[in-house]
This record gives C-alpha cells, sequence and structure tokens, in this order.
C-alpha cells in the first residue's frame, strides 16, 4: 500500500469519564474513499470529531502528510487541510445560503470555485439569499458538502450524508462523491447504507466499541456482503 | 398651546427628547452587551463600568494632557476596548465551557475594581465636562427648542448603530461572527479562529460601551457610580427586547428611553419602576422577548 495521507495511530478519546474510542489505527492513502462501518455509538463519528479535534478530549496520533495534528487547537486542524461535514449538516439559520457556502475560509490553492460550485448545485445559487435551514434536507446537504470544497482542503470528513434522504437524492451524492474522487479529494466517509459503502468505496473499517476490529477490501465486501451485514446488524 | 394629557406639547416634546437620548446610551449598550452575550454566553456585568471607564477616559484625557472631546471620541473607545480584549484574553477565557455563574463573578468582581479604584482616585463627587464649542447652542424647532448636543448625541447614537448592524448582518466578518454564535465548534473546524473573534468581539463591545461613556459625559456627571446607574436598565431592555435581534434591542432601548422620560411627566413615582414593570409583563406573556429568537434567548 502507498504512504497514507492521512495517518492514525493508538487513537483514544473521551467523553467526560466515558472512553469513546479505545486506541484505533486507521491509514487513508491519498485519493481514496474509505468507509468507517458499524452499528450506532460504535464511535465513527466519535472517530472524525477527534480527528478535527472537536471532542473534550483524546490522545494518541493523527499525522497528515507527516505533520502532527493532536496537539493543534480545531481551526488549525481546519486550516492544515482537514474539512468536515456533521451528521447534523450543520446549516446555519442565521447565515443565507450564500453566507452558508461561503463561511469556510480558503486555506489552499486548488478548491472549487464559487462558479464552478454553482454549476455543480444549480438548487444552491437560485436559493443564495433564503436563510440556511430553509432549505429541503437533500439540498442542505449538499450545501454542507459544498462548502468545505471550496475552501482547498483536500481531506473530507463526510459523517453520514445519505442519513435519511431520498433514494434519488442519495444517488446524487454517489456521483458527486465519485466525482471528487476523481479530482483526486481524499474522502473518509462514515456510512450506514451498506450498498452505498460498497459501490463507493476503496477500504472499509469495521469499527466496534471504539476499536478497529477488521479492515475490508473493497473486493472483500461484495464477496463477504451477508456476514458483515450480519455483524452490523442492518 | 396644545395640550396632551392636561400637559404642553412643549413638555411631552422635551420628555420625548431626553427620552430620546437616554434611549440612544440604552441602545448602544445593549448592542454590546447582546453582542458579548450572544459569542461569550457571559453576562457582562463590568458593561456599565466601562461605560463609567469611557466617560472618565475623556475626562482625564482633558484635564491631564489637555485632549479635546473629539480625539477623546475616537481614541477612548480603541484604548477602553484594548483594555476589555486584554481582560478577556487574560481572565473571562479561562472561564470557557464553565457555568455562566462564574463569568457573572468574575465581571462584577471587575466593577467593584474599577468603581473603587476611580473612587479613590478622583473621589466619589461627579465631575462636569464641558460640551464641545461646536455643539453649543440650541435648534429652534418651533414647538420646541433642542440643545445642539443632545441632537448629536441621538444621530451619533444612530450611526453607531447603523454600523454595528451592517458590519454583522452584512459583512463576512459578521458571517463569521453569527456563524460562531450558532455554533461555535463546527465554526471552529472550518478554519475559523473561533477565540480570537471572542475576544475581538468583547473588545468591541466594550469599545461601545466605552465610545457611549464619551458622548455621555457632557450630560452626565463623570462620577464612579455612573454605569451602574444605567446599567441595571439596559440588562432589563435586553431582557425585554430579547436576545436573538439587533434591530430588535435597540428598537426596544429607544422605545424604552421615551416611556421612561413620559412617565417622569405623567407619574414621576413609576418613572424608576415601569421599566421593571414591563419586563415583568414582558416575561410572563413572551419569555424570549419581544424580538427574540427561538434557542437564543
Amino acid at each position: 500500500m502507498a504512504e497514507a495521507l492521512l495517518q492514525i495511530r493508538g487513537l483514544r478519546a473521551w467523553y467526560g469519564p466515558s472512553q469513546a474510542l479505545h486506541g484505533i489505527d486507521l491509514d487513508v492513502v491519498r485519493g481514496e474513499i474509505v468507509t468507517l462501518l458499524g452499528r450506532n455509538g460504535a464511535g465513527k463519528s466519535t472517530l472524525l470529531k477527534s480527528v478535527m479535534g472537536i471532542v473534550p478530549r483524546r490522545s494518541g496520533s493523527i499525522q497528515l502528510d507527516g505533520r502532527e495534528l493532536i496537539e493543534l487547537p480545531p481551526h488549525r486542524i481546519g486550516q492544515a487541510g482537514v474539512a468536515y461535514c456533521p451528521d447534523d449538516r450543520g446549516i446555519y439559520a442565521t447565515l443565507t445560503v450564500r453566507e452558508n457556502l461561503l463561511l469556510p475560509p480558503v486555506v489552499a490553492e486548488g478548491g472549487l470555485s464559487e462558479a464552478e460550485l454553482t454549476a455543480l448545485f444549480p438548487n444552491l445559487a437560485a436559493r443564495a439569499r433564503s436563510a440556511g435551514t430553509q432549505l429541503s434536507g437533500g439540498e442542505q446537504q449538499m450545501l454542507a458538502i459544498a462548502r468545505i470544497l471550496r475552501t482547498g482542503a483536500r481531506v473530507l470528513l463526510l459523517d453520514e450524508p445519505t442519513e435519511g434522504l431520498a433514494p434519488v437524492i442519495v444517488e446524487r451524492i454517489g456521483t458527486l462523491l465519485v466525482e471528487l474522487k476523481k479530482r483526486g479529494y481524499t474522502i473518509v466517509l462514515v456510512e450506514q447504507n451498506l450498498h452505498f459503502a460498497a459501490e463507493l468505496a476503496d477500504r472499509h473499517y469495521l469499527i466496534e466499541t471504539g476499536r478497529v476490529v477488521e479492515r475490508i477490501d473493497r473486493a472483500a465486501l461484495t464477496t463477504d456482503m451477508d456476514r458483515v451485514s450480519t455483524r452490523l446488524g442492518v | 398651546m396644545t395640550e396632551i394629557f392636561g400637559l404642553p406639547l412643549s413638555v411631552i416634546a422635551g420628555q420625548t427628547m431626553l427620552g430620546l437620548v437616554n434611549g440612544c446610551f440604552y441602545a448602544v449598550l445593549s448592542l454590546g452587551l447582546a453582542l458579548i452575550f450572544g459569542l461569550l454566553r457571559i453576562v457582562n456585568f463590568a458593561h456599565g463600568a466601562f461605560f463609567m471607564a469611557g466617560a472618565f477616559g475623556a475626562w482625564m484625557l482633558m484635564r491631564f494632557l489637555g485632549v479635546g472631546y473629539w480625539w477623546s471620541l475616537l481614541l477612548v473607545p480603541l484604548l477602553v476596548g484594548a483594555v476589555g480584549a486584554l481582560f478577556e484574553r487574560t481572565l473571562l477565557s479561562r472561564l470557557r465551557g464553565l457555568d455562566p455563574i462564574y463569568g457573572l463573578l468574575l465581571t462584577f468582581g471587575l466593577v467593584l475594581a474599577l468603581e473603587g479604584g476611580f473612587r479613590l482616585l478622583f473621589g466619589s463627587s461627579g465631575h462636569p465636562y464641558p460640551v464641545p464649542a461646536a455643539l453649543k447652542g440650541t435648534l429652534q424647532l418651533g414647538f420646541m427648542v433642542l440643545p445642539m448636543y443632545r441632537a448629536w448625541v441621538i444621530a451619533a447614537a444612530l450611526a453607531a448603530c447603523t454600523l454595528s448592524w451592517w458590519l454583522i448582518e452584512r459583512t463576512s466578518l459578521g458571517a463569521q461572527l453569527r456563524a460562531a454564535t450558532e455554533k461555535d465548534v463546527l465554526t471552529q473546524s472550518f478554519g475559523i479562529d473561533v477565540p480570537r473573534l471572542l475576544t475581538l468581539s468583547y473588545g468591541a463591545g466594550i469599545a461601545l460601551a466605552a465610545f457611549t461613556g464619551v458622548l455621555a459625559a457632557p450630560i452626565l456627571h463623570v462620577n464612579p457610580s455612573m454605569g451602574s446607574d444605567l446599567v441595571i436598565v439596559v440588562f432589563a431592555i435586553v431582557v425585554i427586547g430579547g436576545m436573538g435581534s439587533i434591530f430588535g434591542s435597540i428598537v426596544t432601548a429607544l422605545a424604552i428611553g421615551v416611556i421612561e422620560g413620559w412617565t417622569k411627566v405623567l407619574y414621576s413615582e413609576a418613572s424608576s419602576t415601569i421599566i421593571f414593570v414591563l419586563m415583568a409583563l414582558v416575561l410572563l406573556l413572551r419569555p424570549r422577548g419581544l424580538f427574540g429568537r427561538e434557542g437564543t434567548a
């Protein structure tokens, strides 16, 4: 395997006294899509938040292209080129759609321009002046992804982008992720929808009670779908 | 002469104008208070003390350095705002994530220290501050005589409110402020230095308070307790107006000033309690405040 762009070693995280991650090791190669699979409460979302530095306490090592991130405050991790899309989409009610889109500052060259985003997401341009939360669920999800594509961040952490959305929207998000992979983005995806994950991702990590219990290759998941699916309880 | 409620029109107009001037002080103070509460989740008890420090700053600059009103209007908010930012960075920021009562206690302690300090240095009695030469004299409006300085206070305060509103609602810095107010953690993950925004906003809120202090210096006597007298009313205004809307708190502040002014002539015994009666009514009927938004109160 090529050298990892994002390399996580012995990552532990706590919410108050309760430990949510118990020593996670994980590698993501540049340009890969990797999914985190697991039941509710397994620690997938906590893992993304820990990379971003937005859990109360964490320890271990998180390296981005050889640079240690674990000691940095969240905004420095964002500036280093990691972008996060939360499972609640995190759309601001007090900002217009356009303000939501333009909020994250550009941290590096190579992000999509506003014109490119408008072409990719025509709905957002049409509703630019509405309050962010007046959009439909699908549109809010598009906005949540669109706004982190502008910044030039190359590593995207997406927490359940398809949750609660109609199949036609899920399909559009799938197409979008394939397009992003083509453009060289590196994506870590938390996903409950196993078939969606199987179609898109290069590799999968199965997470249980805050630990990585299995690494599954793309091909292996397709042949082993039933077993994994039982394990996830879906 | 025209009469309303048995009072001559000139008396009503005069009280309306006095009320508007007070309302302007309330408006700029409550704006800063709401900005600070929204972002830092701190009830800034020290707001009145910084207002007083602004008035004293202008008085001290004139007394000891011979600096006039117009330079003070520019310099004092910058200086006092910088002190506020320093206070936030060194002390207040350590209380992030703790129970809001700690912030309240710390800022209340600062009130005692500031008021005590000024009292020790300059005594409790008031120091007069002259009206600048350019704003002496009156405007003859026909139905009433308007002192130039009071007209200037109304114009300057409304300009400060409009500028603040524009900065917060119409600029990208304002979008960052609103974002950090709504979801601070997520906003920081985007690479926005939220702790620095908090320091800046606290400094800006304090600068607004000091600006109001300089505006008030020629009208109120400059004395160590001038802030405490005013800030209680400003807290009531913030409760009545609700935290969600800048525009709402400005309108509420002006309205309260005018209502207070009218009460003084109609039933002066109630003039200091009317605001708190209104506050109690609003809390009973609309706990979020007149203009409050869901989840921001």
